[in-house]
């Protein structure tokens, strides 16, 4: 009880010294008046602090709202200019939009870069490289990884009309294999999911999207990712080769 | 010593702004006006002590930093609107410098509104419901 009056007279005690010395600091009698309500309405606050405690305990964070209401209603009724906050915030989004440009472009790059490599090392028909990059943050710089590669090859038929009518046994295979991927067609992509994390030879062995891709001989596809790999440092699971499925006979 | 150099300071821009008012009067508006905005930007940094000592205080009793804050802004107000109103007076426009004032006072007023708001709350709070 006493160490709870003591508390109260100190309060009391200091508020009434920082209005004196308020009193002191403000230059002319005419502010005196105006500023003298304010200090007057705060000793009285602080009196009566114990009846507000025991009404209502939260007299503090509604002051605080009050507050910063306040100083939010005289933030706007300033001078439209643009603020310095709108031109940073302007200044990231158009960064963000060149980051993106640039981040594209190395895409476009690097899928080029790929291409050219694999035909000049595997002699394999390349029809289209994917690459996606992701971005993580290096030390407060975003730094882009490769985080897959996709290389789509060409379609067996146009490999053959390509090659000329030199392997007729190859052009044969995929549609095999084509059938042996139908029953299975169904189950969506979780299988997928999981044969692209086990496994080089798995990966390649079929690609179910609706059965337009189908599988490359592990020997290209071998070729590919080590060229890749070496080439680039992505893991081989990132990578995955695929072909588009023989379309039946169009003529 | 400072206060020497103060005043010196101010005697030499009034003999000159007295010298020079006659042929530019616009020149010794000038000059008071930078005389003055230099004592005022000088003492600003003065009255920063005073104001670590009111800190210190409010710190070391336990009543909320918002009351302070309230005291600070209003200070800087008064302070504020009171040289801005002095300068135009200066140059001679009475008007302008009451209306500066007057602004001064306005957000003075302001600030007090939510300490008000509370108050009133609770007063309301403290009557039984009439029912």
């Amino acid at each position: 009880m006493v160490a709870w009056l003591s508390d109260w007279l100190r309060d009391i005690i200091a508020i009434i010294l920082l209005a004196v010395f308020v009193e002191l600091l403000l230059p002319n009698k005419a502010m005196q008046r105006y500023a003298r309500l304010v200090v007057g309405l705060f000793i009285l606050l602080t009196i009566l602090s114990p009846i507000l405690k025991l009404i209502q305990s939260d007299i503090g964070a509604k002051l605080d709202e009050g507050m910063k209401q306040w100083s939010k209603t005289a933030m706007s009724s300033d001078v439209q200019m643009t603020g310095l906050n709108q031109i940073t915030k302007n200044a990231e989004a158009i960064s963000d939009k060149r980051e993106l440009e640039a981040a594209k472009l190395t895409e476009r790059t690097l899928e080029a870069a790929i291409r050219e490599e694999l035909i000049q090392s595997t002699k394999a028909t390349v029809n289209e490289v994917d690459a996606v990059l992701k971005w993580v943050t290096i030390s407060g710089r975003p730094t882009p990884y490769i985080s897959q590669v996709t290389v789509t090859l060409a379609s067996v038929q146009d490999q053959a009309n390509a090659i000329g009518n030199g392997n007729a046994v190859e052009s044969v295979q995929p549609v095999i294999v084509q059938i042996e991927i139908e029953p299975s067609a169904n189950d969506a992509s979780a299988p997928e999911r999981g044969e692209a994390s086990r496994g080089a030879e798995e990966e390649s062995k079929v690609e179910r999207e609706g059965g337009k891709w189908t599988e490359t001989d592990p020997a290209t596809a071998g070729a590919i990712r080590k060229a890749i790999t070496r080439g680039w440092g992505v893991e081989s699971e990132q990578i995955r080769v695929r072909q588009p499925a023989q379309q039946p006979v169009n003529k | 010593m400072e206060m020497i150099q103060i005043v010196g300071l101010g005697l030499m821009a009034t003999v000159l702004i007295l010298v020079v008012r006659e042929q530019k009067p616009m020149f010794a508006f000038l000059l008071a006006a930078f005389t003055g905005i230099f004592i005022f930007l000088y003492l600003i940094g003065k009255i920063e002590i005073v104001i670590t000592v009111l800190e210190d205080l409010a710190n070391r009793s336990g009543i909320p930093s918002i009351y302070l804050k309230t005291i600070l802004k209003i200070i800087g107000i008064a302070y504020i609107a009171e040289f801005g109103a002095q300068i135009v007076r200066d140059a001679g426009q009475e008007g302008i410098a009451s209306k500066i004032e007057f602004a001064g006072k306005v957000f003075i007023l302001v600030m007090a509104v939510p300490i008000i708001s509370v108050i009133v709350e609770t007063v309301i709070g403290l009557l039984p419901d009439g029912s």
